[in-house]
This record gives C-alpha cells, sequence and structure tokens, in this order.
C-alpha cells in the first residue's frame, strides 16, 4: 500500500512538473543579417519575465504595464476606438493604401488581426516586409482597464499572448536582414 | 588523546571549526563572481579573479556615500524592475537569453543556476563573466540605498 501511494506521488509529481514546464512561454527574437558582418542574433525571453518585470517599469510613457501612444498621429486617431470597431467587424481586409513607397494592408482573418506593409521605397528589388499577426484576444486586452484614449494595456496583452499559445507574431525581410518575432513553448529559438 | 587538550583550546578550534564551516556554506549559497580573460596573442595575460559575492555588499560599504549617490539617483526607479526580474530569473529554467554571432565574435548571456554568465569569444580575447542573481539584485539594492543616505533626488 505505501508502495503504491509513494509511486502514485512520484507519478503526481513528476505530471505537475511537466505541466508546469510545458505550461510556459517563451517570446523569440532572431535577426539573421545577410550583409558582410552576416551576424545573427537571438533573444529568448520566458514570457513570465516580460509579465514580472513590465509592471515594475516607470518610464516617460509607461506605467504599471500601460503605454501612452503619443506621437505617430495619435492625437489625430482614437486608436482603442478602431480597435473596438475592428475586433467587433466581419473578417474582411479594412485598410488598404498603395503608393509609390510602400502598399499598406490591414485585415481581420479569423481570430487575427494581420498587418502586411511592403516598403519598396520605388525599387521593388529591395523591398521590405513586413508581416504582423496579432491575436483579436491580444488587441481586446489592450483595450482593458485603461484610463484614456492614447493608452494601451501592454501587460493585459502579454498575459492574453501567453494563453493564446504558440504563435509567429511578426516577420521582416529585405535584401540584407530577416527578423522573427514568435511565441512558443520551447526556451530555444533552435 | 582528546581529553587532554585543555577545555579552552578545544572551545577555540571548535569556534575556529564552526566559523570556517559557517563562512563556507554562506559562501556557497551566496555563490561567487567570476572573471577571466585569456588574451589569445602569444604571451598574452591570463586574468582569473574569484570574488565570493557574500564580500560585495561588504565591499560597497567602503565605497564613499556620495559616490554610491550619483549612481543611485539613476538605478532607483529601475529597481523594482530589477528585483522582479532577478527574482523570475531565479526560477526560470536554465536558457541561453541572448546569443549575437558573426564572424569576428560570438556573445552569449546565458542564465545558468542561480548566476548571469557573459561569454565573448573574438579574435583577441575569450572573456567569461559569472554573477550569482542574487548579487545583482544587492548591488541593486546597495546602490539605491546610497541614494537615500545622500537624501531624495531632485
Amino acid at each position: 500500500m505505501k508502495k503504491t501511494l509513494l509511486v502514485l506521488a512520484g507519478i503526481l509529481v513528476g505530471a505537475t512538473m511537466a505541466l508546469a514546464q510545458s505550461a510556459e512561454s517563451w517570446v523569440h527574437v532572431r535577426v539573421v543579417s545577410a550583409d558582410e558582418k552576416g551576424e545573427t542574433v537571438k533573444v529568448n525571453v520566458p514570457m513570465s519575465l516580460a509579465v514580472a518585470v513590465l509592471p515594475a517599469i516607470h518610464s516617460d510613457d509607461l506605467h504599471d504595464g500601460k503605454v501612452h501612444v503619443r506621437g505617430h498621429h495619435s492625437e489625430d486617431i482614437d486608436l482603442r476606438a478602431v480597435l473596438e470597431a475592428v475586433s467587433k467587424s466581419p473578417d474582411n481586409e479594412y485598410v488598404t493604401v498603395e503608393s509609390k513607397e510602400e502598399n499598406v494592408r490591414v485585415a481581420k482573418s479569423g481570430e487575427y488581426i494581420l498587418i502586411k506593409v511592403t516598403d519598396h521605397k520605388g525599387n521593388k528589388e529591395k523591398a521590405e516586409q513586413v508581416d504582423v499577426k496579432v491575436p483579436m484576444s491580444v488587441v481586446k486586452a489592450l483595450l482593458t482597464d485603461v484610463n484614456d484614449k492614447d493608452e494601451l494595456n501592454v501587460l493585459a496583452a502579454l498575459e492574453a499572448l501567453k494563453a493564446h499559445g504558440p504563435l509567429d507574431l511578426v516577420t521582416v525581410h529585405d535584401g540584407n536582414e530577416s527578423v522573427r518575432i514568435w511565441v512558443d513553448s520551447k526556451s530555444t529559438a533552435d | 588523546m582528546i581529553s587532554k587538550i585543555p577545555p579552552v583550546v578545544a572551545g577555540m578550534l571548535f569556534l575556529t571549526g564552526a566559523t570556517a564551516v559557517t563562512g563556507a556554506v554562506m559562501t556557497y549559497n551566496a555563490g561567487s563572481i567570476r572573471v577571466s580573460v585569456e588574451e589569445k596573442k602569444p604571451g598574452g595575460d591570463h586574468v582569473h579573479i574569484i570574488v565570493p559575492a557574500i564580500l560585495v555588499p561588504a565591499a560597497m560599504g567602503m565605497v564613499p556615500s556620495k559616490e554610491l549617490g550619483k549612481h543611485a539617483k539613476e538605478i532607483q526607479p529601475w529597481l523594482p524592475a530589477i528585483r522582479a526580474a532577478c527574482k523570475e530569473l531565479e526560477r526560470t529554467p536554465d536558457v541561453v537569453l541572448v546569443e549575437v554571432t558573426n564572424p569576428n565574435e560570438h556573445v552569449t548571456i546565458t542564465k545558468r543556476g542561480g548566476a548571469i554568465h557573459i561569454d565573448v569569444v573574438d579574435p583577441g580575447e575569450n572573456v567569461h563573466v559569472v554573477v550569482p542573481l542574487g548579487t545583482i539584485q544587492s548591488v541593486a539594492e546597495r546602490l539605491a540605498a546610497g541614494g537615500e543616505q545622500e537624501g531624495p533626488p531632485a
């Protein structure tokens, strides 16, 4: 009987540890440069670290895990109203900007907001392509518990991202460099 | 044989032994700061420094509070973030936090055990630095406390 209990306790501890490990989310950043320097940068940060540290940072525009979006013409745009409207709307391509220098597309597809920016500055061979994929749950979290229209709740967004699971957040490609930011449950990027 | 040792000497021996063991345990728990620089050129310097982390707060106590005060104002706003980061890193599994590789240099910042390891390998030298997480926090706390002695920031 004692032996059985010990074995059961062992299994329980093992399962709890396995669950605890698999529950950890990691944010990875990888920058690979193809120019003559040929530099590769890899950053691996546990999501729990970001969630713990963010509320403790008090700088100009970041307080208690919330950021004030100033500049970037934010005074002209009610960012919250835009995000709120998009979150309630059906799937569609909502923004399309095509110019000589760049094309921008913002679409809602299922539970994601997709942003695609192609910056070719007149030279299509050296175009820079930026793809951003943000879950709607993260967008909604950005708008929760904020006091004014220029404020975004980054901490709540991180928590939502943590709950969402594996995801490619940002990819950037240009002639010389590629950047990837993603979330998964592995502590290493490879 | 033991019965022939006078009680006073036995007591002193016991105290010395106990102090040494306590010191060893405290040093082991606090860890050590290790700095190692190896120049690759022929006849280059090899410098290895190991400082028990437990000595750092004492060493900082010798720094004039005026000097500490200068840095205190800068570090105080970041102290809660440093505390939170150290606490969270303590429970994070061992991991390579940052890795930079180019044809001339390989830099890694790793969390291993209760310490941060920084390794730089370049054509000229290998540098290896280990700082216990507890030391990072304690240095930050000491720096911030230095500012409090100087008075609140203007």
